[in-house]
């Protein structure tokens, strides 16, 4: 891949107490993707997300981010275009007022004063907090919460995004809107976007590509599709096709009718599906013919 | 016991309210009122009579009123520490030798109080109550924040600044832990809890043992987390802080009285009463 934004070849990670979180871990990310990393509890993906943007040293195997080598050297320089938003915002928000945990980064950066306000308010406004600028972060909500760690990662413009369990916690309002911020967040800027998740009803949502992680190593890759069409692979690592792709391999003349397409992902996916196999087939030409009748009223 | 230090916590919680009220104390810039405030309690160690004391708390008291700080509060958030300075000091009027007053039984001994333990008991928790005093009204008519940048354009060390805004931070996050745990606890405690029972202090002990490995943990992630976003070692706070004539003339102002509190037993003839307080 020439245009790749994160490269890991054969990463290793060992815990201090000697044993192995990540073993043999090959991963490319190409710019502008959306990849999610899918994985149980416990399979390694947060170490995975941290070995990735440079917070771990993996003890074997090299990492390119933006085809530049993660070393000693680069560390600094390259975290700033990797944006890592932790799973527990109580992590990631540690200054007294979100203002100044938004303003944590870009200040880290050494940007002038002047410019550390501008994104900070711009951070701000993406993810919609504004108002919330002085509000110490234990008045937030959780789902503001998310979004504060968001900004406090936007504020520093970085080229990929990569957030563990973005999902988790959220009410399904919430999450929803969630998912529709970053679909937009996605279309409008150069961002890369790597989720880390065992959500698997919002991975369509957000992510093409999905590797499969599975005590620390990459056990699947494919597009979300792909993966999601192999049950002994998601069973193999704790996992399971979302609820409507499991429904539709349940119903045996659905699924005779899908032998040969994929399985709808999602409620979108599926209503579309339905409507074709209501109209669309043999079986519901009675249907199509009395719609014209009834207009004939 | 826990629930009770959670609701002060809680109460603190809640102080950034007073700060944004219009008064007077939240007009002066922070700088000045840490270090007008920091000279009190300086005066405060001090000070050696007990007049002098009780002049510098009207005052004290006088700037809370005029902050519209309510003075419940002000006056409950220093009993707690009144309270420990005074539990401290208990032994001492047994301790001291000097003039006795009375004496207490105790089993087949009598333990004497002396006047100059009594005394020094009372000095030393007056002593505390006026800093706490003090330290009190700056925080309840600043915000955290302001202080913060107070301390760090007072180059106070960057590393002091970096923990005091962490803990500050977590505190809140560490007593909603242990609440939840506190809940855990209870939900699965079926006989009456006594205080004398064993295995009462044995969970208790347990709990505090848990929350300090979730704290550890949780620096850990924090730290990665800090990591993340270029931290290098270096704190940086943006300042938004300006000084004017008004503000110095308040720090001089605060630092003139308690400066004559301070020199008023030298200017002002002491009268016999007032010698011995």
């Amino acid at each position: 891949m020439t245009h790749c934004a994160i490269d890991m070849q054969d990463v290793q990670y060992q815990y201090p107490d000697g044993s192995v979180a990540l073993d043999g871990i090959n991963l490319q990310v190409g710019r502008r993707e959306r990849a999610a990393i899918l994985g149980a509890n416990g399979a390694g993906k947060s170490t995975l997300l941290a070995v990735m943007c440079g917070v771990l040293q993996p003890s074997r195997g090299t990492i390119k981010i933006l085809e530049t080598k993660l070393t000693h050297k680069t560390t600094r320089r390259l975290r700033a275009s990797v944006g890592l938003v932790f799973q527990e915002p109580d992590n990631q928000l540690f200054m007294p007022t979100l203002w100044e945990d938004v303003a944590f980064g870009p200040l880290n950066m050494g940007l002038s004063g002047k410019e550390v306000e501008s994104r900070v308010e711009e951070a701000l406004e993406v993810v919609g907090l504004v108002e919330l600028r002085d509000r110490p972060p234990h008045h937030l909500s959780v789902g503001e919460k998310k979004r504060a760690a968001i900004a406090t990662v936007l504020a520093m413009h970085p080229k990929i995004l990569v957030l563990d369990e973005p999902t988790s916690h959220l009410d399904p309002k919430s999450r929803a809107d969630f998912i529709a911020f970053l679909a937009e967040l996605h279309a409008h800027g150069d961002l890369t976007l790597i989720t880390a998740t065992h959500d698997v009803e919002s991975v369509p949502l957000f992510a093409d590509r999905a590797y499969v992680l599975d005590k620390g190593r990459i056990v699947g890759a494919g597009t979300v599709p792909e993966v999601f069409a192999s049950p002994d692979l998601l069973a193999e690592a704790h996992l399971a096709p979302p609820i409507l792709t499991q429904l539709f391999q349940e119903v045996p003349f659905i699924r005779e009718r899908f032998k040969n397409e994929p399985l709808p992902l999602t409620i979108h996916d599926a209503a579309t599906a339905l409507r074709r196999l209501q109209f669309g087939s043999a079986g519901c030409t009675r249907q199509r013919c009395s719609l014209p009748r009834i207009r004939d009223w | 016991m826990l629930k009770e230090l959670l609701r002060v916590l809680g109460e603190s919680l809640r102080i950034e309210r007073f700060a944004s009220r219009k008064g007077l104390l939240q007009r002066v810039d922070p700088r000045i009122k840490l270090l007008s405030l920091g000279g009190v309690v300086v005066v405060a160690v001090l000070l050696q009579t007990l007049l002098q004391f009780l002049v510098l708390l009207l005052l004290l008291t006088s700037l809370a009123v005029a902050s519209r700080l309510p003075l419940g509060a002000f006056f409950r958030r220093q009993a707690v520490v009144v309270a420990f300075a005074a539990v401290i000091v208990l032994p001492l009027p047994f301790l001291t030798p000097g003039y006795a007053l009375f004496s207490v039984p105790v089993g087949p001994w009598r333990l004497w109080v002396s006047f100059e333990g009594v005394y020094q008991a009372v000095f030393f928790t007056v002593r505390v109550w006026v800093c706490v005093a003090a330290l009190g009204l700056l925080t309840l008519s600043t915000r955290f924040v302001a202080l913060l940048h107070a301390m760090q354009r007072l180059h106070f060390p960057r590393l002091f600044i970096q923990l005091t805004a962490i803990t500050y931070r977590f505190i809140f996050v560490f007593t909603d832990e242990a609440y939840r745990m506190g809940l855990a606890r209870e939900a699965r405690t079926v006989r009456k809890e006594r205080v004398v029972r064993l295995r009462t202090w044995r969970t208790l002990s347990s709990m505090i043992g848990t929350l300090f490995i979730r704290a550890y943990e949780r620096g850990e992630k924090v730290y990665h987390a800090m990591l993340a976003r270029g931290y290098t070692g270096e704190f940086q706070l943006m300042n938004r802080l300006h000084c004017g004539a008004k503000d110095w003339s308040f720090g001089i102002g605060l630092t003139l009285a308690a400066l004559l509190v301070y020199f008023a037993p030298l200017i002002v003839p002491i009268t016999s009463i007032a010698g011995w307080l």
